[in-house]
């Protein structure tokens, strides 16, 4: 069970990562373009933080439906062994 | 188990990936050009380094479910801890010893076996060797 937890604290911590840098080019003012278009600083920062929040969740969620329903089983088991 | 190894094991490399490209990008994507840094590019080298430092601890992660997994599983052997300068030199020395004490035990057991096969063998009225060692004792004598 532990390993869940933290594995999920890990992901967390990624999809945090994550979305600071998709959100990144605007809190630090990068500079934009000719016309006020992206430049490919920002579009690399969008691209990255984008795919590792994504990853991050997914990850997240199903880190934490397995730890749950493993919880869920070996509490049950616990229940019918005394019986 | 395997479904935690997998998950970690590919978040590991997805957010590897990003924090080496994130490093690389401000000279691959043509951003930095002069020698100083410029906030940009700081800001996404240090970006860049979390997320390697994040991969790097989802991988160790990953290490040590699988070591302590083959442990579980016996096929690794738990390392004995040192003995601290407060443990007695005596139970640490019991503990070193089992095995080799076993090993000692059972090489005596087949070396008195071996020898009393051997006494009887030598006790038989007819045995050939027993009559040639009382000749050779005979051929001794002056």
């Amino acid at each position: 069970m532990s390993g869940y937890v933290r594995l999920s604290v890990i992901f967390l911590f990624g999809a945090a990562l994550g979305i600071w840098t998709f959100i990144e080019p605007w809190v630090i003012h990068y500079p934009f373009g000719a016309r006020h278009q992206w430049t490919p600083s920002m579009w690399s920062n969008a691209w990255v933080g984008a795919i590792v929040t994504a990853v991050s969740l997914v990850a997240l969620v199903l880190t934490v439906a397995v730890g749950l329903r493993s919880a869920v089983e070996a509490h049950a088991a616990a229940q019918v062994e005394p019986e | 188990m395997t479904i935690r190894v997998i998950l970690a094991m590919t978040w590991s490399v997805v957010t590897g990936l990003a924090g080496g490209w994130l490093v690389l990008s401000p000279w691959a994507v043509g951003g930095q050009g002069g020698e100083d840094w410029t906030t940009v590019t700081t800001a996404q080298v240090r970006t860049g380094v979390g997320f390697l430092v994040l991969a790097v601890l989802g991988l160790a992660l990953v290490v040590g479910e699988g070591v302590s997994a083959l442990r579980e599983a016996g096929v690794l052997r738990r390392r004995a801890p040192a003995p601290g300068p407060w443990e007695s030199q005596v139970g640490g020395r019991e503990e070193q010893t089992l095995p080799f004490s076993e090993d000692l035990d059972r090489a005596m057991i087949t070396l008195a076996q071996a020898l009393a096969a051997d006494l009887n063998r030598d006790r038989r009225p007819g045995s050939p060797e027993r009559a040639g060692s009382l000749d050779n004792q005979g051929d001794d004598r002056p």
